[in-house]
Order: C-alpha cells, then structure tokens, then sequence
C-alpha cells in the first residue's frame, strides 16, 4: 500500500511541475511533460525494484542464515537467481499498474498505443534488467557486500537514461554515455509507442538494441551468479555474512 | 527422486578430502566410505571439521583437493545430481524461515524442491506427525524450542524422501523424548534402505544402529571400535 501511496503521490507532484515547464519539446501542451514523466517513472518503477530485488533477496538470505540452505537443495543456482528477481518485478508490476490506473484520474492520456511494442519493450527490458540484478546477486554472494553500489549505480541510469529529462537537455559527454545504458532506449521505444507517431524503423532500432543487450547480460548474469557460488563454496563463506 | 545413479553399492564415498579455512587446516586428508543402506555415524570435537565434511558433501563447499561423490556423483562436477539424492539438516537453525510457520517451511522447501503441492502436503502431515510437531505446526518458528526447530529440520531434511541423508549434530537441543525419536527415525531410514550420515560432538549413543562409528581428530577420520563407546550410551540414550 505504501508503495501504490508513494508512487501516486511523486507522479501527482510532477502533474503540477509539467505545468510550469513551457520549453523545448514541451512547448504548447502543459500535459506533455507529464506524459513524458509518467511512461518513464512507471516503467523505472518496475525495473529498479526487478534489479535491485536479487542482491536484496540474496543479501537477506545470507543475514537470515537461509542462503547455504537453499544453496543445497536441488534447484540450479541460476533458478534461485531469477526468482529473486521475480519476487521484485511481481510486487512492483503490481504497484505500477494500480499506479497507472489512478495516473489516468489526474490527467494521463496516451496518443496511441502500439500494443506489440510496448510488451516487446516491458519483456526485454525486464530480462535485462534481472540480469543486472543477478550480477548483482552475484556480487553480494561473492563479497557479502555490493547492495549499495548496486542501488548507486541504478540511481546513476535513471537519471541519464532520460527518465525525467530528454537526454537531449544533458551535455553532449553525458549523452554519450547514456547511450551505453539499455534503459535508454527502453524508454524511447516505450514513449514511441504510447506517446509519438515515430517511424517504425526508429522503435525497430531501439529494440534491436534492447536484444542485443538482452543476448550479452543473459550468459553474463548466469555466468556471474555460478561464478559467484563458486567462490563462496570456496572461501566456505555461503552460511556466513 | 533420482535416476540410476552410477555406483549402486557406495552411498558416500570421499577420497584424500582436504580443506583449509582462514589458513587453517580443517580437514587433512579425509577417507571415508559408507556402504548404501548403512549408517555412519562421525564424532568430534568442536572444531573437528564434521560441519565442513558435511557442507562438502552437500555441495555448499568446495574442497581444496580430493573427491566427495554421493551415490557415485561427484559433489564438484555433478552437483545439482548429489542435491537430487540427499536431504540435509545443517546444524544451523537460522537456515529455517522463521517468520513462517513449521508447515508454511515445509511446504515452501518442497515446492523449491519441484515436489508438488499435494505431495508437500501430505508428506509434511506425515513428517510433522512423525516427528510430534503437529501440535505446533501453525504457530512461527521464531515461538518455537531449539529441539522443535531441530526436529523441524529433521522433517525438512526428509522431506524429498532423499536416498541419503545428511546429519549435522541432529541431537542438539534434543530432550530424552526428542533423542529418542531420533533415533527411531535413524533406525527407520536404515530399514527403508537410506545412507544416513549423523555427525556430533558424541555419537555413543548411535551403537546399536551404526553399522560404522568413526572419530574425526586432526583432520582426519579413524574408525572407532564399537567396543570403545561400550559403557558411554547413557550419554545419547
């Protein structure tokens, strides 16, 4: 509930900070920038919680003494991984959409929808996303530690990724890199398909992109988390924190 | 639960097993074989590496050298085949959700185990009955004695009707009620034709169902005449 509370609430804050932007590519329509706040803040709703629930999920585990245990049952390592990441991306699915819904009341809209692309968009970017959270995972069960680089470097990708500013407001060095982050064009894919008219070879772009990082952090993130166990049977360190 | 394992005679075999902690030698070069359908129980003091051989032989801990094989599946190569085969109860009550109650436990490890939902329930009637936990199976964990969470974790050991069973100092928090369902616990396994390996700090107790005792001191294991706990049984009886 508090979740649902919390999420409302900052995205009824930026229905009133849209009316005071007039700039750029919001120029004319006080609703658009709220439009623009509001696909990025849900979909970020949905995806930091999906990453950062493995390495909090595994961190528990080990101050709960539960770790080693579930280390021993007969269920491959990189399963134990993905539900971490499940129980995250459940629970804030959940959330976001109840969220939407009330977005409506206070005035979202959406130009069109492009149903396909929208799911293509949500899967890929929610397998990435686990996969960053499982390396993650990998990082707390390696170290004992990493959940707070985990949630700094998230913090990091939200904001240049374009999450409440067009990337094109950043300097042109921060536009660089925001183009190595997935969310990027999980977001311009997104509001291409809810909010624009874009050509299709632009979306069609931007989930290529979505794919290939999909392709690379999936082996990586299961390599990461076996590795990750390897190690701690090694330093015996899976029943400790 | 598992398919033709490729030793049928060997439960638990380990070969010149070494492991060093922090620096320190835990386990020198540990030899051990333990016949299926047997039971074997391994002493030691406090330190010994009992908990360590265990974890190896779980899977949870790698060793430095040697081999650990459970029905003939290495526990390094083979390791998700070794969970398939075994049921383990560390000696860790932490390792029990305990903000769950006793039956929501059982029901969570078996359906993680791919157990299904009708079999974790009916198993876990049975266990908790077995194991006189069905008096406070609804209540938290977190309410429960140290001996009802070690029976606890007994049940759940067994749960996945394993083909051999792993024993970290089982009789901790135990009452005389307790050490005794235990017992009879261990003695039914070995019937039904379960490897059961039960490590503690005094095993003398176990003589008349081990069918081999043995000592782990410095870092290696002896076996132990069963002559030698003769006259030592009141201690587990």
């Amino acid at each position: 509930m508090s979740g649902i509370i919390a999420g409302f609430w900052g995205l009824v804050a930026f229905r009133f900070v849209s009316k005071l932007v007039n700039s750029g590519q919001f120029s004319g329509d006080s609703t658009s920038y709220f439009r623009f706040t509001v696909v990025g803040l849900l979909l970020v709703s949905i995806l930091v919680p999906t990453a950062t629930g493995a390495s909090m999920s595994a961190r528990n585990e080990q101050v709960q003494g539960t770790l080693e245990y579930l280390a021993s049952q007969p269920v491959p390592r990189l399963a134990l991984g993905l539900s971490w990441s499940a129980y995250g991306f459940i629970e804030s699915s959940v959330i976001a959409i109840i969220v939407a819904v009330l977005t409506v009341m206070i005035g979202f809209n959406v130009a069109h929808i492009d149903i396909p692309v929208v799911i293509a968009t949500i899967f890929l970017s929610i397998v990435i996303f686990s996969a960053i959270g499982n390396l993650g995972a990998a990082l707390v069960i390696m170290l004992q530690q990493g959940m707070s680089l985990v949630a700094g470097l998230l913090s990091v990708v939200v904001i240049i990724s374009g999450t409440l500013f067009p990337i094109s407001e950043f300097p042109s060095w921060i536009q660089a890199i925001s183009h190595l982050s997935p969310l990027t064009y999980a977001l311009e894919a997104l509001r291409s398909a809810l909010l624009t008219n874009q050509a299709p070879t632009s979306i069609a772009k931007d989930l290529a992109i979505l794919t290939g990082f999909a392709l690379m952090l999936m082996p990586l993130s299961s390599f990461g988390l076996s590795r990750a166990f390897r190690v701690a049977q090694r330093k015996g360190s899976l029943g400790t924190y | 639960m598992v398919a033709a394992p490729p030793n049928d005679s060997v439960g638990i075999e380990v070969r010149e097993l070494s492991k060093r902690l922090r620096g320190k030698e835990v386990l020198g070069s540990v030899n051990l074989v333990v016949p299926r359908g047997t039971v074997c129980a391994i002493e030691g003091r406090n330190g010994a590496g009992k908990t360590t051989l265990v974890r190896i032989l779980a899977t949870v801990m790698s060793p430095d050298s040697g081999t650990a094989r459970i029905n003939g599946y290495d526990t390094e190569s083979h390791g998700l085949a070794v969970r398939r085969s075994i049921g383990v109860s560390f000696a860790n009550e932490r390792s029990l959700y305990w903000r769950l109650n006793a039956y929501q436990n059982l029901q969570f490890f078996g359906r993680i185990a791919g157990m299904p939902k009708a079999s974790v329930a009916a198993r876990s009637t049975l266990l908790l009955e077995e194991l006189n936990l069905t008096a406070v199976a609804d209540g938290q964990v977190a309410r429960m004695s140290t001996g009802q969470r070690q029976r606890l974790m007994l049940a759940r050991a067994l749960l996945t009707e394993p083909v051999v069973t792993l024993l970290d100092e089982p009789f901790r928090g135990l009452d005389d009620d307790g050490i005794h369902l235990l017992k009879r616990v261990i003695a039914r396994l070995k019937e039904s034709g379960n490897t059961v390996l039960v490590v503690a700090p005094m095993i003398r107790g176990l003589d008349w169902v081990a069918d081999s005792m043995h000592r782990l001191e410095g870092g290696v294991i002896r076996t132990i005449d069963k002559s030698e706990s003769d006259g030592s049984a009141s201690e587990l009886s």
